[in-house]
């Protein structure tokens, strides 16, 4: 029964974002991108509920009864605008069958195996609880020195979705709250689905994903923890607003800012993430003109998706959470570390042991090759961007490992595997817009 | 007025057949799982029986909020899996309940009164 509900959830939240996305961002194809679009609206919508202080339970009713209604409004507004061209192709349930399969292990691991992994358990599934028990966001919990370990101050996307299925199971254990994140896994493979790439590289980069693991060996869309849909949100993210810098459309751009927000709703890294790539697309669009060039224009509504970030920081304000590891962070440290060459000696060795991270690095250099053509093809903003997003999210790392109050060693060990699986990510980004988006941008976009 | 539906063969209900199939399959492996998930408060096999057994006592006596002290304290792991497993009993440095390794607690807890005795820990209630 509980999982009648969760699915029920679910496909409220999908719908739920249905009311606000607007129908000509469909661009008249297969609305596979507007589901995306609309299910991040629609979680936006109603986190945002609980963010701005109402209970868990009315976001979990809001989503349900708003969301039937709002499904029905994108499939009567996708027919209206899409017409004849609104059923599937073959290749394009094909391509669905496929990321189904993909998404088959994850999700049968995420429905049965319990909490087991440690930040799991003692980050986002006890806050998770935290929100369940208490009904809501509103809690001095987040404040107590005694659950510093907790990392309270970061952003509660997984936490609510948590709480959100133990409310509708109407109990808490440390099986049932993990449902809450096959939305999460929907949305990676449906995020996936729009990939203006050929099927088999975009079956090829959900693979990517299930390989994910942390340094345990646990896989990192199953086990709970945030890190795996990070690098899957960003790679969407980059791969579409890349794209958006070659051929630009609304479609990309809409996928590509929806894929940001989720991003940024994960993690603080995915914040900060997100700011660096949307300054460096703003950045790259802005000198490309391509705004005015393709009439592209800006929508309010493009805001929403990002609405929970800054709800959660009114409320981190609000409440006075703050972050613990900045905290112990000095200055000395940092300063010490810079100039030992046994601390990047350590931080180069613990990096490049990441297999999937070594095998994007060599794919890069092999599509180093092709660069000179694909500049004079005007394909270098996209494959810049996401170049220039993999340095950025590096220097991210170096700065927290440099900073961080923890014996380095432990700490490299205990989390480079994971975190470095978003520069993985950015770096396949790069991949896939000069490699495999080579052939087809012109027939797909 | 509408499209009509795509030419897509038997191709769909032969993705429903193996999808029904796939669930009547994961369905009958994991049984045992399925029963685990429909239980209140079931627990994860990571979590220690001792932490168990200390947030069922903690439950048990009506305890509000209880504080962790001495070794017991200083043990990361053990102290987080207390913490998340015995909520919504909160952890306060300020509770006068004490949970502490059984032979250091007539040196950090005065005029205790034990509540339980769970394997090398005691639950005791102390005066401030």
């Amino acid at each position: 029964m509980p999982l009648a509900f969760v699915s029920l959830f679910a496909v409220g939240v999908f719908g739920l974002g249905a009311w606000v996305y607007p129908a000509r961002a469909l661009d008249g194809r297969l609305p596979v991108g507007g589901l995306f679009v609309s299910g991040v609206l629609g979680l936006a919508a109603c986190h945002s509920l609980v963010y701005a202080g109402a209970p868990t339970w009315t976001s979990v009713a809001v989503a349900i009864a708003g969301g039937g209604a709002g499904m029905a409004t994108l499939a009567w507004r996708a027919r209206a605008s899409s017409g004849a061209r609104l059923e599937a192709a073959p290749s394009s349930v094909l391509r669905a069958a496929g990321l189904a399969a993909v998404a088959l292990l994850p999700g049968v691991r995420l429905l049965t195996e319990p909490l087991g992994d440690y930040d799991a358990r003692s980050i986002w599934f006890f806050q998770g609880k935290i929100i369940f028990f208490e009904g809501g966001l509103l809690s001095n919990a987040w404040t107590k020195p005694e659950l510093a370990f907790a990392r309270t101050d970061y952003p509660k996307l997984i936490p609510l979705l948590a709480a959100q299925a133990g409310t509708l199971a109407g109990y808490w254990n440390d099986y049932w709250p993990k449902a809450g994140l096959l939305v999460l896994l929907a949305l990676l493979m449906i995020g996936l689905h729009s990939l203006p790439f050929r099927t088999p590289v975009v079956w090829a980069t959900a693979v990517l994903m299930l390989l994910l693991e942390d340094e345990a060996g646990g896989h990192l869309l199953s086990n709970g923890y945030a890190d795996g849909y990070l690098a899957g949100f960003l790679l969407l993210a980059t791969a579409q607003l890349g794209m958006f810098l070659i051929v630009p459309s609304r479609r990309s751009l809409w996928l590509g800012l929806a894929s940001l927000a989720l991003a940024a709703q994960l993690k603080n890294e995915g914040i900060v993430a997100a700011s660096m790539l949307l300054v460096l697309f703003g950045a790259a669009a802005l000198v490309r003109g391509q705004r005015r060039a393709v009439g592209v224009r800006l929508e309010w509504s493009m805001v929403i998706p990002f609405l929970p970030v800054f709800l959660w920081f009114v409320l981190r304000a609000r409440l006075g959470i703050g972050n613990e590891m900045a905290g112990h962070a000095t200055w000395a440290t940092v300063r010490g570390r810079l100039g030992d060459p046994s601390f990047w000696d350590l931080f180069a060795r613990h990096l490049l042991r990441e297999a999937p991270l070594a095998v994007a690095l060599l794919a890069s250099l092999a599509l180093a090759a092709f660069l000179p053509r694909d500049l004079r093809r005007g394909r270098a903003a996209g494959i810049g961007l996401a170049l220039a997003g993999f340095t950025g999210y590096a220097a991210l790392l170096a700065a927290a490992f440099l900073a961080t109050p923890f014996p380095l060693e432990w700490h490299l060990q205990r989390s480079l595997a994971r975190l470095s699986h978003s520069a993985t990510a950015l770096l396949w980004a790069a991949l896939l817009l000069g490699w495999a988006g080579r052939r087809h941008e012109e027939r797909v976009l | 007025m509408f499209p009509s539906p795509p030419a897509l063969g038997r191709l769909p209900l032969f993705l429903a057949a193996l999808v029904v199939a796939l669930l009547a399959l994961l369905g009958v492996a994991f049984q045992g799982q399925w029963v685990r998930m429909n239980v209140p408060g079931a627990s994860s096999p990571v979590v220690p029986a001792m932490v168990l057994e200390v947030a069922r006592c903690l439950e048990r006596e009506g305890v509000r909020d209880f504080r962790v002290a001495g070794s017991l304290r200083e043990d990361a792991e053990a102290y987080q899996r207390l913490v998340e497993v015995a909520w919504p009993v909160e952890v306060s440095d300020g509770s006068p309940v004490l949970v502490v390794r059984s032979q250091e607690l007539h040196a950090l807890c005065r005029g205790a009164r034990t509540l339980c005795r769970v394997r090398e820990v005691t639950v005791a209630a102390c005066v401030r």
